[in-house]
């Protein structure tokens, strides 16, 4: 269990520690993976978001999900490294010419959509996969985000707008 | 009618990717003693920054204490300034450490 795991990892058990990250390994890449588009990327990420799992586990407080607390540190980590960014069009460019040539790329509706959606802005991008991708709800997303609810739900609403547009001119 | 059909359908859609997606991607997660190094590393790295801000502290610490003993036989007011300065700041560490930790919590 995943309690047992991180109460055993707060009192200093670093073998109980190394099977938690391990265990939550492959969802955090996943989850940078399917929000930037960028496989390299997703691994540097949760390179992050490890060591900052490591150094603030006595911090998580049980009160939410412990795979909701290392989204809400991706995210950040995520959007840090894209401040870092400097040359954000041609990181743009990049993300976009990139999937296609990895294992995932198939000309098919999903992959369209998909496509579309990381042509969207991450403000509108962000929410719209933690809502549709990963299902939590607007409240949760606003604590991940650090914004208000209903800022959250009008970023979903314009995201899926966007989405659609975007997607209308890909039919074109 | 037709604007709260559309919306539904992009949304099952946007699911529909998520779920291909995810069985397309293939990673390679590192073994155990991959996360085993890592958190040694980094508990060993924690250790030597504890150690190097300690130093600094410590140093710190016997520069001011100097000064103060300087001051409070030569220049009284000067004194007096520092202790209220360090006052001031302790009182402003405090309170973002304390917003800090709120924040964490939430």
């Amino acid at each position: 269990m995943d309690s047992d795991l991180i109460r055993r990892a707060q009192d200093g058990n670093e073998q109980a520690l190394a099977e938690l990250l391990k265990k939550h390994y492959s969802f955090i890449v996943k989850y940078v993976w399917k929000m930037s588009g960028d496989e390299q990327l997703a691994y540097d990420v949760t390179q992050d978001v490890l060591i900052k799992a490591i150094q603030k586990i006595n911090q998580f407080n049980h009160r939410s999900k412990f795979s909701t607390w290392l989204i809400q540190m991706a995210t950040h980590t995520y959007l840090d490294y894209k401040r870092k960014q400097k040359k954000k069009k041609e990181l743009d460019e990049k993300l976009r010419k990139e999937f296609p040539h990895s294992p995932v790329s198939f000309p098919s509706d999903w992959h369209e959509v998909q496509e579309a959606l990381w042509k969207l802005e991450d403000e509108h991008r962000i929410p719209l996969v933690l809502k549709h991708y990963y299902g939590y709800d607007y409240k949760d997303i606003a604590k991940m985000t650090k914004v208000k609810v209903g800022t959250v739900k009008s970023r979903v609403h314009y995201g899926l707008e966007n989405l659609r547009k975007e997607l209308r001119t890909d039919d074109r | 009618m037709t604007d709260e059909k559309t919306p539904k359908k992009l949304e099952e859609r946007l699911q529909e990717a998520a779920r291909h997606t995810e069985e397309q991607m293939e990673l390679t997660e590192p073994s155990l003693s991959y996360f085993e190094n890592l958190i040694e590393e980094q508990t060993a790295l924690w250790y030597r920054r504890l150690w190097f801000e300690l130093t600094c502290l410590w140093g710190m610490a016997f520069i001011f204490i100097s000064f103060l003993i300087f001051s409070f036989f030569y220049v009284p007011l000067l004194f007096v300034f520092a202790q209220i300065t360090s006052i001031i700041i302790l009182i402003r560490y405090f309170y973002k450490e304390r917003y800090e930790m709120v924040e964490m919590r939430q």
